[in-house]
């Protein structure tokens, strides 16, 4: 059964052996109205018949008519027009041709929505690329739907892939994790069923990251430690790698296995230099925290004091490099290393819980609008 | 290599078959075609870069989808992804409503760039226009972010050429609507450098060509307001009347700008139970319906209250709120979200504002 054949089922009924069709004409009657606006050719009942079974098709003209019989207007009218074009192309062999081309800039096409994406969260603007995700995770799986090609779909699922990265970073940095703990499994899920199906050892990396992401939000650390050591071994993508690194450092941290943080740390430090500048800000800031956990004051200071430097020194001043959302948290770890070493004024403080509640209201960052009895200990 | 070098090394490289040099040659003079696999191997042979491979394959998928019993504008959809660009527009009206202006402006030029360079190397004349069509809409766009977004001493500079490109886009896709246009971005050029008369002369021309009510809506409410500050106050009611019929289908930031707006006009002429009415009115519609919610230009509206107020306070000599604190506020919000034409002093707030 074709798409188009399935997308009308909706305009008719069966009621015993025959047809009813939304505007309560029968399959003879539409068969004849449309025989009459043809100028009395071209259709009959089993024409009709066979085209609403899949078995054959019917010309542009026709279609038309029978849309404008049963009252099919607007957008679907040309969704369905459009299914009915793909159809006549596959039928007269030219689905080759034309699935190459159109895979060709569909996937450029997407690749720029992609970036799109990235740029959104860049800009920090995180509900504008909220609000995009969903559309074209939508856009990719129905265009899914209308490729039969084997290459064109592992073309697809690797997009689908990088696709799935952003959604996972954008769900992670703008809604809080109670709300999206059920979509972050399912997209661990799809990364485990993409890595299987393509090969690509970054997705299985990806996935086990976000399992270990889960189980460290439920403070199971020894079971997260495990999930995103494995990950380590997996993922390449720097960014993805330094995020992996930062909860490593966390969950030794926690779990009290200092020998262990340093070890990680010194290969944290080597990897976060090749990555953008706010990862860079970014991963210190993790350095930092975890240090923070370990007691360990005067490292603490001193890697959120290059935080703030590589903040003001790259970030501030310029667009479309994470800066909110760094200050953000920054703010956050200077606020949780006075609450653990005391070395500031409960005004000052305050200061920066107002600066943190202030910024991430106005740009939309839900995941840190909390309130200060709430505030956890470290913020990923 | 000669004709008989690359039909034989198509030849081998299709499995010895399907080519020969008469094939090759046949092909050459338009006598036939090659089929998809056959055009790859020649690309291939030839070491086409990748664009001049896409170009030709494009053309070759023209020609035989074209054969086939498809709407062209399904052709054109797939081949020059003129629904894309459509998509590319909604997005950047996105942006701005989501109040990222950096990131409207990046995406409005990077945007232009590509549309420019499609327009040079295609000849179709339908997808063309098309094309035409989507630049004209987008410099709409444009003009907009630009006035919002750039300085104001290098925002008018930048938007000077809008006005004759879109004349000439009027010529091409036939369409008077950019006339209008064309117009209306006079008209606002004008009001910005305070020569309101001649404002008057280009907004009036404009709404003969607009047929979108947001648009005739803007330039209206610029029409009062030059009216207002000319002291032709007896235009105003008959202009106010027009605007209003047309609200109740509007969306929601475009009903807040059309009530600010009045309120502005109704600030300069000194109708202080007017201003008041509209301020009012706008603020409801804030209060309501935009501060809580998410892509209506929710900063931005809170920026321009703002002006309103203080504009509202300049004039009358009494405040209809506190301005403290929105001050404050608005100038958080104007340098976080870059709205540097309103990057303006207390006391200095100018008639522009409105707009």
């Amino acid at each position: 059964m074709t798409n188009l054949t399935k997308q009308l089922e909706k305009y008719y009924s069966r009621k015993g052996n025959r047809l009813i069709f939304s505007n309560g004409m029968t399959l003879n009657q539409l068969a004849l109205e449309m025989w009459e606006k043809l100028g009395y050719r071209e259709i009959d009942s089993s024409v009709l018949s066979r085209f609403l079974q899949g078995e054959r098709l019917l010309n542009l003209r026709q279609f038309q008519i029978f849309c404008q019989i049963l009252r099919i207007n607007g957008q679907r009218r040309k969704e369905y027009t459009k299914l009915l074009n793909y159809k006549i192309l596959s039928s007269i062999r030219q689905g080759e041709n034309f699935e190459y081309l159109k895979q060709d800039l569909f996937v450029d096409r997407t690749i720029e929505a992609v970036d799109s994406l990235r740029n959104a969260m860049a800009y920090d603007a995180p509900l504008l690329a909220l609000e995009m995700i969903d559309l074209l995770k939508e856009k990719l799986n129905n265009n899914r739907l209308l490729i039969k090609s084997n290459d064109v779909n592992k073309h697809l699922l690797i997009l689908k892939g990088k696709l799935l990265l952003e959604e996972k970073v954008i769900l992670l940095d703008v809604l809080p994790f109670n709300q999206i703990s059920r979509r972050i499994i399912e997209i661990a899920r799809e990364f485990k069923k993409l890595g299987e199906i393509t090969g690509e050892k970054e997705f299985l990396g990806n996935s086990e990251a976000l399992i270990g992401r889960t189980f460290f939000h439920y403070g199971n650390y020894l079971r997260a430690l495990k999930h995103d050591l494995l990950a380590l071994k997996l993922i390449k993508n720097i960014e993805e790698k330094c995020v992996v690194f930062m909860r490593l450092a966390d969950e030794y941290a926690f779990l009290n296995i200092p020998k262990e943080f340093l070890r990680v740390r010194d290969e944290f430090i080597d990897t976060l230099f090749k990555g953008r500048d706010d990862m860079w800000c970014f991963s210190l800031k993790g350095i930092s925290q975890a240090n923070s956990l370990l007691g360990r004051e005067k490292e603490a200071r001193h890697y959120l004091d290059e935080a703030w430097q590589v903040y003001h020194t790259k970030l501030k001043k310029n667009y479309g490099k994470y800066k909110h959302i760094r200050k953000i948290q920054l703010n956050f770890a200077e606020y949780q290393f006075k609450k653990k070493f005391g070395s500031k004024s409960e005004r000052q403080s305050n200061n920066f819980l107002s600066e943190i509640n202030n910024l991430s209201s106005i740009c939309g960052y839900k995941v840190y609008q909390i309130k200060k009895r709430f505030i956890p200990m470290v913020v990923l | 290599m000669t004709l008989n070098q690359l039909a034989l090394e198509m030849w081998e490289k299709l499995g010895y078959r399907e080519i020969d040099a008469s094939v090759l040659s046949r092909v050459i003079k338009n006598q036939r075609k090659f089929t998809s696999k056959q055009i790859k191997v020649f690309a291939e042979i030839l070491k086409l870069t990748s664009n001049e491979f896409r170009r030709l394959y494009t053309e070759y998928c023209c020609e035989v989808l074209s054969k086939a019993d498809i709407k062209e504008d399904f052709i054109n959809d797939i081949i020059y992804q003129t629904d894309g660009y459509e998509q590319i527009l909604d997005k950047i009206e996105e942006a701005r409503l989501y109040d990222a202006l950096d990131l409207a402006y990046r995406w409005e030029n990077e945007t232009e760039d590509f549309l420019k360079s499609k327009i040079k190397i295609l000849k179709k004349a339908r997808v063309l226009k098309k094309l035409y069509d989507l630049w004209g809409r987008l410099l709409i766009k444009k003009v907009w972010t630009i006035l919002e977004y750039r300085h104001r001493d290098v925002a008018l500079p930048e938007i000077i050429y809008v006005p004759s490109l879109l004349e000439r886009i009027a010529k091409i896709t036939n369409n008077r609507e950019f006339i209008g246009r064309a117009e209306a971005v006079r008209g606002r050029i004008c009001f910005h450098q305070k020569l309101f008369s001649q404002a008057l002369k280009h907004d009036s021309e404009s709404l003969h060509y607009l047929r979108n009510c947001n648009e005739i809506q803007w330039v209206i409410g610029r029409l009062m307001l030059t009216y207002a500050i000319l002291n032709e106050d007896s235009k105003i009611l008959e202009l106010q009347e027009q605007i209003e019929k047309t609200l109740y289908t509007s969306q929601i930031y475009q009903k807040f700008s059309v009530y600010r707006g009045l309120s502005g006009t109704y600030i300069v002429v000194r109708n202080f139970d007017k201003a008041q009415k509209y301020l009012q009115q706008t603020w409801d519609l804030f209060d309501k319906q935009i501060k809580d919610g998410e892509g209506n230009f929710k900063n931005k509206s809170k920026i321009t209250l703002y002006h309103s107020e203080e504009l509202f306070y300049q004039h009358f000599g009494t405040y209809n709120k506190s301005l403290r604190n929105l001050e404050k506020e608005s100038k958080r919000l104007t340098e976080l979200f870059r709205y540097n034409q309103y990057l303006i002093e207390a006391g200095q707030i100018e008639y522009t504002k409105f707009l």
